[in-house]
């Protein structure tokens, strides 16, 4: 029995939501963290990377003249005029949810309807009060306690894979934007390839995927740009690379595969990204320039997720039809907003 | 007037093991799973959405925990009633689109239907499967003493409120365990599986095997949303939206992920008009076009079909009586209210020279909205209600204020008596070729939640309680 499209894609959207809250909370947990250590003399405020990072920098600036600390956490956690924001995906999580009630276990509804009941009374959060690391872990645990009941409850059937896909199609985003945004503005002013990278910050990206102990558990220790590409790239033991997102989307999408006997052309989008990362090592992606690496596959990853969208007959008709990305265009546009951004 | 429970020196006997269980704990007691219940249907998401007068948006119905309880004697009166009229209005749509019999007798002037907006002329000879026009209805009724019964108006479109019956029996029986093992309350979770093979037992002439059953609604901006997703849920079918369905050579289909579905039955949440833009309104995104055109063609079951709310019109309602002694040759269980026509000269002289005693209704009004109550009302109301009715006569009936029964309430931390009404919901389908009506054993009572107040509509604010049919006396 196949599932209503519009079911398949309010899922597909509230695992994608679900996931980008937390990311949210992430990635401001690590700009709290960078900006309570001292910083060199010429170096940025950890506040527009962190912007930058969510990909909402220019959105902020619409609204923002001032770059702090109250003004990033208004506008990544609270800001009911930023799409991307805590707040507003959790409240698309829960509309997407309402309106699909009937495919949902109750236990999935109840975790989300909370969650956004919670969000409804909080904010703002003035710095020096200490509700910001309360507040963000709060939000971590209830992205994790949808997903952890959503595992314990769901069927073992399409809800679940279309659910799961919008999980990782997020997640192989945030993963590659951080790490693409993150590494550009530590290796700032100096040319990018050559420059040291500073270990603490290493180290705050590491807290900002939660993996500082399963780093320290694969590569001993020690911050090692080989190690962190592999890590957050190409290792498929760690479940925030993009290549253990990517295992995760083959999975579900061979499952489906299975259910419907039929496969699409999201099949073959996935293998190929698939391909492309299991047959590069760190040294490979580093020769390549690790920036058109992430670009490239933050690119296709989004044609992955239009190409699941049109192989499943989504009802949105005014989803983006994205054109097979040419590379060097996407890059030179990137580049540019990269660019803008870090400005 | 009335108190469904009695005085406190003579209980009445249905009511006798909760008085004694609220004698021994107190109304503090309630108080308290008052708001436990709160906090569950706000977890839960038992809303009702009214849009458009700020605030928030999803509003919880209050609900009061203090039940209203029928003996089964008094149910099995109430049970004919309403199984009669569940098919003197089947029948009556039938007529009225086919040879219309009741207008030819002269029993219903021909004006009341030809003219009126709930008249469909596309569905002038159209067969619905089996000849069902209205497959559930919720049939509105008061009472004012012990024997004495009045309907007040048929709902024969899609009521709603049946998602409130079963959560409220939900609810108490998570916070009144014990209440339930001494009372010996009918069960009214079958209501969906009663739902379903209603559903089934209509598909439409081109099915062939087992139907596919939708709910289709208009989305969550909807008050009674919440309920389309109970019931799809409940029966374990989907729920649609307009733009999930399409048509194509006469035929109805969803959009899956695996391609196209053929749909049998579709029991709509959405009115008559935006079902079909290609019919009814063009404008509307609601529904889906080419709809009617399969209804005709006999490949889908429409759940109620178009042009039922005919029957249900506050104008037709004063000749429900009538029509079962004409389709029948019967008396009727259940009585009307008195009613007064407008539209008749002698008639609208009476009422409106009673306006401060009469209520008086809009004949298309809903909800309670278009309401006036007389003896509430300040002399300009009376004056805007007087005005409207000479101006446009047909458009309004009247009513004597009832003395409607009251049921003990809880109210700011006491227990007293508040105005009830009772919705309870009738199942028309069919078996071997003969029409069936099943009854579920309970209902929607209504109550108004402040002092004296007679409206009891969620919109304006009503409250719910759970309806208890004892086994027994």
């Amino acid at each position: 029995m196949a599932l209503l499209s519009r079911t398949a894609e309010n899922l597909y959207w509230i695992g994608r939501y679900v996931e980008r809250a937390e990311n949210m909370a992430r990635l401001l947990e690590s700009g709290k963290r960078m900006s309570a250590i001292p910083r060199v003399a010429d170096q940025p405020p950890p506040w527009e990377a962190i912007l930058s990072a969510a990909g909402v920098l220019h959105t902020f600036k619409e609204q923002h003249t001032e770059l702090n600390q109250l003004n990033t956490v208004a506008h990544m956690a609270f800001s009911q005029d930023n799409p991307s924001s805590i707040y507003s995906a959790i409240a698309a999580a829960r509309a997407n949810a309402r309106s699909i009630r009937t495919a949902m276990t109750i236990d999935m509804w109840e975790a989300i309807n909370e969650f956004w009941h919670s969000l409804l009374g909080t904010g703002p959060i003035e710095p020096g009060d200490g509700r910001l690391l309360p507040f963000l872990d709060t939000v971590k645990q209830k992205c994790a306690l949808f997903r952890g009941v959503a595992d314990s409850t769901i069927l073992r059937n399409d809800t679940y894979d279309f659910l799961r896909l919008g999980t990782f199609v997020e997640r192989a985003d945030c993963t590659a934007r951080l790490l693409d945004v993150e590494y550009f503005a530590l290796t700032q002013p100096e040319d990018a390839a050559d420059s040291p990278i500073d270990t603490y910050h290493w180290a705050v990206i590491l807290r900002a995927t939660s993996s500082a102990r399963a780093y320290n558990w694969v590569y001993g220790g020690g911050y090692d740009l080989e190690n962190m590409i592999d890590f957050l790239v190409l290792n498929t033991r760690s479940p925030r690379s993009l290549a253990f997102c990517i295992e995760n989307i083959t999975e579900h999408l061979n499952r489906l595969a299975r259910l419907y006997a039929e496969r699409h052309d999201c099949h073959e989008i996935c293998a190929s990204i698939a391909t492309e990362l299991s047959q590069n090592d760190a040294e490979a992606v580093i020769e390549s320039g690790l920036h058109e690496f992430l670009t490239r596959f933050i690119a296709r990853n989004n044609w992955l997720s239009s190409q699941i969208g049109r192989d499943y007959h989504f009802t949105n008709m005014a989803l983006p039809i994205d054109p097979k990305p040419e590379d060097e265009d996407l890059d030179e546009v990137s580049e540019q907003s990269l660019n803008q951004a870090m400005s | 007037m009335f108190d469904e429970m009695g005085p406190s020196a003579a209980v009445r006997t249905p009511y006798k093991t909760i008085n004694t269980w609220i004698e021994k704990t107190g109304a503090k007691i309630l108080q308290q799973k008052r708001d436990e219940a709160e906090t569950i249907f706000r977890k839960v998401g038992i809303t009702f959405s009214v849009y458009g007068e700020g605030g928030d948006p999803e509003r919880l119905i209050p609900f009061d925990i203090f039940p209203r309880i029928f003996t089964n004697s008094e149910w099995e009166t109430l049970s004919k009633g309403i199984d009669q009229r569940a098919r003197v209005l089947n029948r009556f749509i039938w007529d009225v689109y086919h040879d219309a019999e009741i207008i030819k007798a002269g029993i219903i002037p021909e004006d009341l239907i030809y003219q009126n907006d709930a008249y469909l002329p596309a569905m002038k000879g159209i067969d619905p499967p089996q000849g069902i026009y209205s497959h559930i209805i919720g049939i509105d009724i008061v009472r004012t003493g012990p024997e004495e019964f009045y309907v007040l108006e048929d709902n024969c479109r899609t009521p709603s409120g049946v998602s409130y019956m079963l959560e409220n029996r939900e609810i108490m029986i998570r916070l009144f365990p014990e209440l339930f093992e001494d009372n010996h309350v009918l069960p009214v979770d079958t209501y969906p599986s009663q739902l379903r093979e209603t559903l089934r037992s209509v598909k439409p002439p081109l099915c062939e095997g087992e139907p596919t059953i939708v709910v289709l609604t208009p989305g969550p901006f909807n008050s009674a949303f919440y309920e389309h997703g109970f019931l799809a849920d409940e029966m374990g079918v989907e729920l649609v939206e307009g733009p999930d369905l399409y048509t194509e050579d006469g035929l109805v289909y969803m959009r899956t992920t695996c391609g196209p579905q053929r749909v049998d039955v579709i029991y709509r949440r959405i009115d008559d008009k935006y079902l079909d833009p290609q019919r009814f309104d063009p404008d509307s995104i609601l529904g889906v076009p080419g709809l009617i055109d399969a209804f005709e063609k006999g490949s889908v079951t429409l759940i109620s079909a178009p042009g039922a709310g005919i029957a249900d019109d506050k104008a037709v309602y004063t000749y429900v009586p009538d029509m079962v002694r004409f389709y029948f040759d019967e008396e009727p269980i259940l009585s009307n209210v008195p009613t007064w026509k407008c539209s008749d000269a002698a008639e609208r002289a009476h009422v409106l020279s009673k306006l401060d005693e009469l209520v008086v209704k809009e004949v298309h009004g809903s909800g309670g909205y278009g309401l006036l109550i007389g003896p509430h009302a300040t002399d300009e109301q009376r004056a805007v209600f007087a005005k409207a009715i000479e101006k446009n006569p047909k458009g309004y009936i009247a009513q004597p204020t009832l003395d409607l029964s009251t049921c003990p309430t809880l109210a700011k931390g006491d227990i007293a008596p508040r105005h009830v009404d009772l919705r309870p919901f009738a199942l028309v389908g069919s078996k071997n070729g003969e029409m069936t009506v099943s009854l579920t054993p309970g209902g929607l009572t209504r109550v108004a939640m402040r002092e004296g107040s007679l409206v009891v509509n969620s919109s304006q604010g009503g409250g719910v309680k759970d309806t208890w049919v004892l086994k027994g006396e």
